[in-house]
């Protein structure tokens, strides 16, 4: 089910909020009503993958229970070996055994010895990136020491599978949330709600009106790829920056928005990205969730910073690496994580050996381009339509010929211009405290009234496919 | 201000906004799906008026032509004279296969029995897998009862929800204009005759007298069918698996059918071929028609090309709908007619 969608905005949602705030008193009962709206939630789309989720859930409560008994520390490691195992399983499952099986074929293709693996054709869960990554975080921090067990299976599932969350992030991890679902609020926080009805009209209105616009904009220049000509394949590269920030960003405010609704709190996922002066700022400004797992399960465990200059290089390599497969199955994603992996690199270097200091604004442009360039490699389809899109952005194929078009590219110019503006010089979402007054009430139900009535062209978040 | 006014306050402004505009939209029902009649309709609700003109023949018509807007100036007269059968154009905008199935059940269910011959024209948009089911199906309860299978929880409730939807909302405003415009008892601009043909009633009078803007109507095309493709990314399983029944079900009662790829109009092409799912998804229609037909024992013959026909370029209403002088080339070059007798194409 999508947030921007009728069955959610009118039936989903008032009747979740409803059963929640009516089951105050009854923390079970109401913890089984918010697992059960949410496995629907997740069901809406495929039911069938109810069965991995629960899985997933299952597996992670089990190991968790069986980590706290055990005494050794073999023993809590080799339970934790099976989560990993399990939970990294089904991922490559279901992720990346068509990757594989085409990637081994194209090695036998090179080396002439024909295609030999048939590559399977195999839904990708929505989702699946996102919960298997949470419940690892359970397991390992249990293992670590970090968290207690769950109150019982019922939290553990309720934490899991928690619909505003679910399918895209922020991941949470236990930690964040422990607290919280031991000691539900039984009255509604109005502050709160508050607060969530903005994250949430604010997040609907980054997605709905400006991402889908801008989309509208860029998605027709993008599958005409090998036409392209200079401008269009800029206008392109800039309008993808800023629809995949507003809809990610959109998302996750949204996630944000619901969880005060229901007096829950889930941590920022984006801090204005593309005000970061460099590439590592940018990395604890975009998807900041994501960043710090795999900082603390990763990069850390890796050994970090903390056995030399070359080692932490070839550490942030692999995280990044690790990273951008993580978003896909493809060589355009391993590309953009080792694109990004050389800039965090390369910025170490800079920072290290380097005394000069360059002004603000000049690294916060250099920065952005970086990304661009980073997000040419994400959007692209493989990398043959990489190459094309570079081809157009220097403009090998001419500045622009189509006037058809180029009027397309001045309207759907101004939008993007606009909406980056914004991105680098406004405050985000996080920074403002709204004033509780009949003007932001007005402006609060203006956005969501428009964002609903655009709800006739369904959209699905682009975080979705990963 | 307390934070729970301010709440109340934004949910309710957030609903009565809302109402609003289902007030509007319902009153003036654009699309003619709440049956309010306030306001003339800016879609042609073809199929409720196809089944009303059927039900007003007291024998079952032994032909029918199926298809979408593209075969609506197919002459069923024309048809009657080489087949010696009588005829009705039972085309309706946006016709899909869904339609023609729901269209076949409810001739079947009406007179209990199935028409001798079915002219079939498919259009390769009409399968494209991401454009949902018409809600003027879901809309019209005598073809609704017969395809139930077609037919989600959410396609009945979209027309709810299209109360509040953009689309609509704009619908509404054209068609509140076009009232204020001009007087509401005019003259319609095209009507549907007894036997199910289309009267293009201001296009031909236009044409006639010389003053029809084709270049207008052509791009009108191109932009709409430019849309269509761009998100046709692969034929509609259900949408086959309607066609497969329909052409099925009438081949089981001994129906004739006869297939076709609809035609384009020549200027259309470069702006399709443009599009990069266009030639792909012409040509996985036309492998699917084929297979059809050879399987089902039916005839299908691949129309899309003008030169398949004889076609005249000049005798197009647009980019996509043939005249008559089309048309009647086209059934000629469906049943193939040699010396007066009927041979069916296989």
């Amino acid at each position: 089910m999508l947030f921007n969608s009728y069955e959610f905005m009118f039936l989903f949602l008032p009747l979740c909020l409803t059963a929640w705030w009516w089951l105050g008193r009854w923390p079970s009962i109401r913890l089984t009503m918010l697992v059960a709206a949410s496995y629907l939630f997740y069901g809406w789309w495929n039911w069938h993958f109810t069965a991995l989720l629960a899985f997933s859930t299952l597996l992670d409560w089990m190991v968790g229970y069986a980590i706290e008994r055990s005494e050794t520390r073999g023993r809590r490691l080799a339970f934790l070996m099976v989560s990993l195992v399990g939970n990294l399983g089904v991922l490559a499952y279901f992720k990346y055994t068509g990757f594989l099986a085409s990637a081994v074929n194209d090695i036998l293709d090179a080396l002439r010895f024909g295609t030999a693996i048939p590559v399977p054709q195999i839904i990708l869960p929505v989702g699946i990136s996102f919960y298997t990554f949470q419940t690892l975080t359970y397991s390992i921090d249990l293992y670590r020491g970090q968290v207690k067990s769950a109150k019982s299976l019922l939290h553990f599932a309720a934490y899991v599978s928690m619909f505003p969350q679910l399918i895209a992030g922020p991941i949470v991890r236990y930690s964040d949330v422990e607290d919280q679902l031991r000691d539900l609020p039984t009255r509604p926080d109005w502050n709160q709600i508050a607060r969530g009805i903005w994250f949430f009209a604010i997040g609907m209105s980054q997605k709905v009106l400006v991402a889908d616009t801008i989309a509208r904009t860029i998605t027709p220049l993008l599958e005409s790829c090998s036409e392209l000509q200079f401008i269009g394949a800029w206008l392109a590269l800039v309008g993808y920056a800023g629809q995949l920030y507003f809809d990610f960003a959109g998302y996750s405010n949204m996630a944000v928005g619901l969880g005060y609704m229901m007096g829950l709190s889930f941590p920022q996922n984006f801090d204005s990205p593309y005000q970061a002066s460099n590439i590592q700022e940018f990395w604890r400004r975009w998807h900041m969730t994501l960043s710090s797992f795999l900082r603390d399960y990763l990069y850390i465990p890796l050994g970090g910073n903390r056995h030399g200059v070359l080692l932490s290089y070839r550490n942030l390599m692999i995280v990044m690496v690790l990273g951008g497969i993580w978003h896909g199955a493809g060589w355009t994603f391993l590309c953009w994580g080792a694109f990004h992996g050389c800039l965090l690199v390369g910025y170490a270097f800079y920072r290290n050996r380097v005394t000069y200091r360059m002004p603000r604004a000049l690294g916060v442009g250099l920065t952005f381009v970086s990304v661009l360039v980073g997000w040419l490699l994400f959007r692209s389809v493989d990398l043959s339509m990489a190459q094309e899109w570079l081809t157009a952005l220097t403009g090998l194929r001419g500045i622009e010929n189509d006037l058809g078009r180029s009027l397309i590219i001045s309207f759907g110019g101004l939008t993007i211009g606009a909406s980056l503006l914004f991105c680098w010089l406004a405050p985000n979402v996080w920074q403002f405290q709204p004033q509780l007054n009949w003007r932001t009430s007005v402006v609060m139900a203006g956005l969501l009234w428009i964002c609903i009535l655009r709800f006739d062209a369904e959209s699905p978040f682009l975080y979705f496919q990963f | 201000m307390t934070p729970r006014s301010y709440c109340l306050l934004t949910s309710g402004l957030t609903i009565v906004g809302l109402a609003m505009v289902a007030s509007l939209n319902w009153l003036v029902d654009p699309f003619g799906h709440y049956q309010t009649r306030c306001f003339p309709v800016i879609v042609q609700a073809s199929r409720a008026e196809k089944l009303n003109l059927l039900e007003n023949h007291l024998e079952p018509p032994s032909g029918l032509i199926l298809g979408s807007s593209r075969v609506l100036k197919f002459e069923p007269k024309y048809l009657d004279e080489k087949t010696g059968l009588t005829f009705f154009n039972a085309g309706v905008n946006h016709g899909r296969p869904a339609d023609f199935l729901a269209i076949i059940r409810w001739y079947q269910q009406r007179w209990k029995t199935l028409p001798k011959m079915v002219v079939l024209g498919v259009d390769s948009a009409a399968l494209n897998e991401s454009i949902p089911l018409d809600a003027r199906i879901t809309t019209e309860p005598r073809l609704a009862r017969v395809i139930p299978e077609a037919i989600t929880l959410k396609d009945s409730l979209a027309k709810y929800c299209e109360l509040v939807s953009m689309k609509q909302a704009r619908s509404s405003l054209t068609s509140l204009s076009a009232c204020i415009r001009g007087p509401r008892s005019g003259e319609p601009t095209e009507y549907f005759a007894p036997d199910g043909r289309i009267v293009y009633l201001q296009r031909e009078a236009q044409l006639r007298d010389g003053v029809y803007d084709f270049g207008a109507a052509l791009r009108y095309n191109e932009r709409e069918f430019d849309q269509l493709y761009k998100s046709f990314r692969q034929i509609s399983g259900s949408e086959a698996m309607y066609l497969v029944d329909t052409v099925r079900l009438l081949r089981e009662h001994g129906t004739q059918v006869h297939i076709f790829l609809t035609p384009f109009h020549p200027a259309m092409i470069p702006t399709l071929t443009k599009q990069m799912h266009f030639e792909a998804r012409e040509k996985e229609t036309r492998q699917l028609l084929a297979m059809l037909a050879m399987h089902c024992g039916a005839a299908f013959s691949d129309l899309a090309d003008l030169n398949n026909f004889a076609g005249d370029p000049s005798a197009f209403v647009d980019g996509i709908h043939p005249l008559e002088a089309n048309t009647r080339r086209m059934i000629d070059r469906l049943l193939n007619i040699k010396g007066g007798s009927y041979i069916a194409l296989q």
